[in-house]
């Protein structure tokens, strides 16, 4: 094995960033109970999880979208930025798809944040 | 979830956008049922969402801070690119129903296809409750009133 292992909160993490930098994205959503993240090395990634067990490895990203834009394109957007940060971070080990699930809508201007 | 939702959403990966090679788009229930109460505030002739808690559909959001993006009275089912949303509203009086709940079955499409990409099947609507315009605000006026002409008519009991 030639290969760098890279950790799956590594990935996550960039999965993460390049979610939030997407517009309308407002936050990473992990569930009611908080469950759905990545864990390792004491670390938790909330909002993104990394299936490699069955190879291909999948990415699943969570977020909470802002009203506004239509969501499918947010959730494009999503997949793209991650693709792209994944790509460009961790060479060798882009993930060949991303599951995006919009889990949560905010309106502007309430404080409805549920 | 309502039981009255019986449809079996189709689940076959075919021309959407939702399922594509470099991954799937999933819209929540929870997301969808927003859209579709704020959809159906918007119609003249809905006074609110929801019914008698007894026989309204429960909504699909439990943690939902503020009544103006209450999701009671929605329930949704959401399949791979296809939605069907159950509603239960109050209406005004003497509006027609009908034509109310068309407008509302127009708007929530309109707006949920729009915003989710997902093709919306059906979006059956119960009427639960009827609001008579000022109904309330009148009755609590003339009881104020009565009261007024009691305690005026009463007679006096000091000089």
């Amino acid at each position: 094995m030639g290969a760098a292992e890279v950790s799956p909160v590594a990935v996550a993490r960039v999965a993460a960033a390049a979610a939030m930098r997407t517009p309308d994205v407002v936050d990473l959503h992990s569930g009611v109970a908080g469950e759905f993240a990545t864990y390792g090395g004491g670390e938790r990634v909330a909002g993104v999880r990394l299936r490699r067990r069955d190879p291909p490895a999948r990415l699943e990203v969570r977020v909470t979208a802002r009203y506004g834009r239509p969501l499918d394109e947010v959730a494009a957007d999503v997949r793209d930025n991650v693709l792209l940060d994944l790509s460009g971070t961790l060479p060798g080990q882009p993930p060949a798809t991303v599951d995006v699930r919009v889990a949560d809508l905010v309106f502007p201007g309430s404080g409805d944040r549920s | 979830m309502s039981d009255s939702t019986t449809t079996n959403l189709e689940s076959g990966t075919s021309g959407s956008h939702l399922q594509t090679e470099r991954g799937v788009t999933h819209i929540a229930d929870s997301v969808v049922g927003k859209i579709a109460a704020l959809a159906a505030r918007e119609v003249n002739g809905v006074v609110d969402l929801g019914g008698p808690a007894a026989s309204a559909i429960g909504g699909v959001v439990g943690r939902i801070r503020g009544e103006e993006h209450s999701t009671a009275g929605v329930g949704v089912e959401v399949g791979e690119r296809q939605a069907a949303i159950d509603m239960s509203m109050k209406c005004e009086y003497p509006l027609p129903l009908h034509e109310v709940a068309d407008a509302v079955r127009e708007n929530v499409v309109d707006r949920v296809e729009s915003m989710t990409g997902l093709e919306v099947i059906e979006v059956n609507i119960s009427v639960l409750d009827l609001a008579f315009p000022g109904g309330e605000e009148e009755e609590a006026e003339r009881e104020a009133e009565r009261q007024r002409q009691e305690t005026a008519s009463e007679p006096s009991r000091v000089r």
